[in-house]
């Protein structure tokens, strides 16, 4: 991971670079934990985070992974410091995302509703656009393992969106 | 909705829409990925506004921080190694009397000026700065000589306890038998009324000499020294009272054969550790002696590889390898001695 290597030596344009790369997935992983119109600023704070951290990184080849575990991480600081109930409502449409309609925030509540293997993925696929191959690569799945992740998290997710309706 | 999303595990079709997005649309997918669309972090994300840039830079600051921290350290270090071992030739050292009141008086021992304490006083004596000296009740000092590369006192009688913490030969201690030259080390000295000067050691290596010839005393060991003959081989301080008395009795001996009558008293009586005692009693013997000797010093402790006794008989100066493995530290590593400089001497 040369990009790695020379974030870590304090080139800005590579952390740029990785800030592109994986900001959907430091974004999905958020969106599958907090309320989606937090998800954006906790991604910049992951990556601000992680910039600090970097050098201590021994291994850049494991970034993905390991900015992924800073997003959860911070991810449950966010809701541990929150309001402890978060509900379907703080999703609805708000002044700050006036862009966000009732159904796609229907969706994102259901989706934090399943089952943890699946929401990532689902995410991933369904919000940031990913192919199966690319989240399979982002995440370190195996391709069958996020075929099966979307099968299943979605027909999950029309029977919980079916019983909202 | 296709069928072939409610059963992955029938699905033998990868090109599905769900699993690519450029497959033929799934209007179920497509309406939800139509929605969600706002949420896309490429339409959300922030800029960043990284802050400078804390890798190398804080390994450089960190690594620049820890090379001057140590610079400033060795430089203080070497300032204070200075000034520890400077001192001004003649000035008087300082000297805390006890006196049996149990008052302390502050005084100096100064140059050539001998100091006699009574059998109830006692003093603590600064070695300049490199260390310390306790005097006993009873004791008679005389600072002889003081200067930044060389301590000398006299002690005509009494006993003196002695923490020194420098190169070898900095301090030494005239007596009536001879001199007693400090290698770094803590040691206790006294001198009888009969003139019999007997230094025990603690750390490290005390050198005794006279006249007559030169003992090199360890610590955990006991040398004696009288004006009319050379300082004693060392003797531990735990040695079987037999073998002390042998050795004792050895070195008293006036000829050969007397000596050879003892040779087996003093190697029935010794341990692995008095190998030391047998071999300095050897460096100085005749060679029917010396024989005896080693013969029975290569039993307690044999000697490193590549030597023999026959090898040493030829050549004396192999004694020395023969010493030099049996374990003690070198006289020369005074600085090994570290913990010295941490001790104070209790009164």
């Amino acid at each position: 991971m040369p990009i790695v290597i020379a974030a870590q030596g304090g080139d800005r344009d590579a952390y740029a670079m990785l800030y592109d790369r994986f900001g959907r997935l430091v974004h999905a992983i958020l969106l599958t934990r907090v309320p989606y119109d937090a998800a954006a600023d906790l991604a910049q704070d992951v990556f601000l985070h992680a910039w600090t951290k970097l050098p201590s990184l021994r291994e850049p080849a494991a970034f993905g992974a390991w900015i992924a575990a800073i997003a959860r991480r911070r991810a449950s600081d966010h809701l541990r410091r929150g309001p402890s109930e978060v509900t379907i409502e703080d999703r609805l449409p708000s002044r700050e995302a006036p862009d966000v309609t009732a159904q796609a925030a229907e969706a994102i509540a259901a989706i934090q509703t399943l089952p943890e293997a699946y929401r990532e993925t689902l995410v991933l696929r369904l919000v940031e656009g990913c192919s199966g191959s690319e989240i399979a690569a982002a995440t370190g799945l195996t391709p069958e393992s996020v075929r099966v992740n979307l099968h299943r998290g979605f027909k999950l997710l029309r029977e919980r969106l079916e019983g909202r309706a | 909705m296709t069928p072939n999303h409610g059963d992955p595990d029938q699905n033998t079709v990868r090109n599905d829409y769900l699993w690519d997005p450029r497959a033929p649309g799934d209007p179920e997918v497509e309406s939800l990925e139509r929605a969600l669309a706002p949420l896309r972090f490429e339409r959300r994300r922030k800029p960043l506004a990284l802050p400078p840039a804390p890798g190398r830079v804080l390994w450089r600051q960190r690594a620049f921080a820890i090379a001057a921290t140590v610079a400033l350290v060795a430089m203080g270090a070497a300032a204070f190694w200075q000034w520890r071992q400077s001192w001004p030739a003649g000035r008087a050292w300082p000297l805390a009397v006890r006196e049996a009141t149990g008052t302390d008086a502050r005084r100096t021992l100064a140059l050539d000026q001998p100091v006699a304490f009574g059998p109830q006083s006692s003093a603590r004596a600064q070695i300049a700065r490199i260390g310390e000296m306790i005097i006993e009740p009873a004791s008679a000092v005389t600072l002889i000589e003081t200067s930044s590369t060389r301590h000398r006192v006299a002690l005509e009688r009494g006993a003196v306890h002695v923490r020194v913490w420098a190169p070898p030969g900095r301090f030494g201690i005239r007596t009536p038998g001879g001199t007693v030259v400090d290698l770094g080390c803590i040691f206790t000295l006294g001198v009888d009324a009969n003139g019999l000067a007997t230094a025990q050691v603690q750390t490290g290596w005390v050198e005794l000499y006279n006249a007559w010839g030169e003992s090199l005393i360890p610590a955990g060991a006991i040398g004696t020294m009288k004006a009319s003959s050379a300082p004693t081989v060392p003797v531990y301080a735990d040695a079987a009272p037999a073998f002390t008395n042998s050795v004792r009795a050895f070195q008293l001996a006036t000829d050969d054969a007397a000596r050879l009558t003892l040779v087996d008293d003093i190697a029935r009586a010794a341990r692995p550790r008095d190998v030391l005692t047998v071999l300095m009693l050897a460096k100085d013997s005749t060679p029917l002696v010396k024989r005896a000797l080693l013969d029975r010093a290569a039993v307690l402790h044999p000697p490193p590889a590549g030597l023999t006794v026959d090898g040493v008989l030829v050549n004396r100066d192999r004694l020395w390898d023969w010493a030099g493995s049996l374990g003690l530290p070198p006289a020369k590593n005074w600085w090994l001695n570290w913990r010295d400089f941490f001790r104070r001497l209790d009164r």
